[in-house]
């Protein structure tokens, strides 16, 4: 009887490597990446008041809007 | 500390549609998302009206409160903003809203619509004042820049009232006070007969 010739490599190997390189490449590329951030203005910052209610622009809109109808 | 509100007097609104055009000309809008919209009523018949709307900032926002992510917050001024980092494109804050003021820049499913995008009182977003990223995620930071929002600022028949909401409610007191209020206003009679009454 002839025997089939053996494969260098076995499929349960094959799959085992492959599952440790994807490992070593997660563990590899994990201090690379950078922690997902929102938003550059902290809460205090993104909540201030902008308002300038003695800009020339906001009391000329308030002045023509005053104009007699 | 002021409050910044919209008001529309509708009895001066004429539909030109200008505070629409300016305001996504001035924020960079993207296609198929308006966040103002003028909408009219009885149109081509006596009695039409049309007002203006947007987001109105509301003191306590819907949008906010079902919010899954909290994406929302209010500013020191009363203006309502949101992180579109933190947004999901869920799209609750649509359906709580009763003015319609969330949009999304594509027409899906849950999570698949985009981030959401509205009304910032020209106010920007949470990044940096006046930065490349603010502009292109919120549009323009008038407000930071001692501006009121281009919308109110363009409009041609001071129709549109943006700021501080004393003041404006005090304009408009003044306004109502000298030519009466819909029916009761000087040339209505002339324009819809005495029949009309609105």
């Amino acid at each position: 009887m002839k025997s089939e010739p053996k494969t260098k490599l076995g499929r349960r190997d094959f799959l085992r490597a492959l599952g440790a390189g994807a490992g070593v490449a997660v563990a590899t590329a994990a201090p690379i990446a950078t922690p997902a951030a929102a938003d550059t203005e902290n809460n205090d910052e993104k909540r201030k008041a902008r308002y300038k209610a003695d800009s020339a622009s906001v009391q000329t809109f308030y002045r023509v809007n005053r104009f007699p109808s | 500390m002021a409050r910044m509100k919209f008001l529309c007097d509708a009895d001066r609104c004429i539909e030109c549609n200008a505070c629409v055009t300016a305001c996504k000309n001035e924020n960079d809008v993207p296609w198929g998302i308006n966040r103002r919209r003028v909408v009219t009523i009885n149109d081509g018949k006596p009695g039409e009206r049309s007002v203006s709307m947007a987001c109105m900032h509301c003191t306590d926002a819907p949008c906010a409160s079902v919010c899954p992510v909290d994406c929302f917050y209010t500013t020191a001024d009363a203006v309502v903003l949101h992180s579109k980092d933190l947004c999901i494109g869920c799209g609750y804050c649509f359906y709580a809203c009763p003015f319609g003021a969330p949009q999304y820049p594509k027409v899906g499913n849950f999570g698949s619509r985009g981030k959401m995008d509205k009304c910032t009182f020209c106010a920007g977003g949470p990044e940096a004042d006046g930065s490349k990223e603010e502009y292109e995620k919120y549009g323009a930071n008038r407000l930071a820049e001692g501006k009121l929002p281009l919308c109110a600022e363009m409009c041609s028949t001071k129709s549109l009232l943006a700021g501080d909401g004393d003041v404006i409610a005090q304009i408009y007191k003044e306004r109502v006070s000298k030519r009466g209020y819909g029916s009761g206003a000087w040339g209505w009679q002339t324009a819809y007969r005495e029949a009309i009454a609105t």
